[in-house]
C-alpha cells in the first residue's frame, strides 16, 4: 500500500521523532509506514488521519 | 539488534538476572552437601525454578510497551522460535526412535529456543532498523 505520510508529515515540518510522539509509537515504526515496509492497523490510520486532518483514504491508497 | 528493547527492559533484565545468578549459585552452593534423596533440596532448588519463571514479567512487560509494529516483529520471532524448536524436537524424536543419536538433554532445546528467536528477530528487525 502506499502513502503519502512523509509528505503529510513535512508539510508540517515535523520530524519522524515528532510524529512517533504524537501517535504514540517509536520512530522506527514511523519510518516503516512511511516507506511501505508496514501497512498501520486501522486504529493506528485513524489516528494519523487525526493528526493530519484528512481522511484515511486522502493518506493510504492501493499501489 | 536489541534496540528493539527499552531501557526499562534492560535495567528489569540486568537486576534479574543478576538476582537469579545470586539465586542458582547459592541454591546450588546450599544442596551440594545435601543427598539427593533428601527433602530439603527440592526446598532449596524450588526458589531457581521460581525466579526462572519469574522472568517471563519481564518479557511480558516489555510486550505491553511494544507498539503494534514492534509487536508484529516480536510475533515474527516467535513463530520463528516455535517452528525452530518444533522441528528440533521433531528430528530428535527420529533420530533416537531410529537409534541413530541417544536422547539430547532437555537443556538442548533452551539452547535452540533462543536461537530460533534470535534469527527470527533477525530477520523481522531488518524492515525496523532505519
Amino acid at each position: 500500500m502506499n502513502n503519502a505520510v512523509r509528505e503529510r508529515r513535512a508539510e508540517r515540518q515535523w520530524t519522524q521523532a515528532d510524529l512517533a510522539d504524537r501517535l504514540g509509537v517509536s520512530r522506527q515504526t514511523v519510518n516503516a509506514i512511511e516507506t511501505g515496509k508496514y501497512d498501520p492497523s486501522l486504529p493506528l490510520a485513524f489516528k494519523l488521519a487525526g493528526l493530519f486532518d484528512c481522511r484515511i483514504e486522502d493518506l493510504f491508497f492501493p499501489e | 539488534m536489541m534496540d528493539l528493547y527499552d531501557r526499562q527492559y534492560w535495567r528489569e533484565f540486568t537486576l534479574w538476572a543478576l538476582v537469579f545468578a545470586v539465586i542458582a549459585v547459592g541454591g546450588a552452593w546450599l544442596a551440594k552437601p545435601l543427598s539427593a534423596e533428601h527433602p530439603l533440596r527440592t526446598l532449596v532448588v524450588l526458589p531457581v525454578a521460581l525466579f526462572a519463571a519469574a522472568g517471563f514479567l519481564i518479557e511480558w512487560r516489555q510486550f505491553r510497551r511494544f507498539d503494534e509494529f514492534q509487536k508484529s516483529l516480536y510475533l515474527e520471532a516467535m513463530m520463528a522460535m516455535g517452528y525452530t524448536t518444533m522441528a528440533f524436537c521433531m528430528a530428535a524424536m527420529m533420530l533416537v526412535a531410529t537409534r541413530v543419536i541417544q536422547a539430547p538433554d532437555p537443556a538442548y532445546t533452551l539452547v535452540v529456543m533462543g536461537l530460533g528467536f534470535y534469527i527470527g528477530l533477525w530477520r523481522a528487525r531488518r524492515r525496523y532498523r532505519e
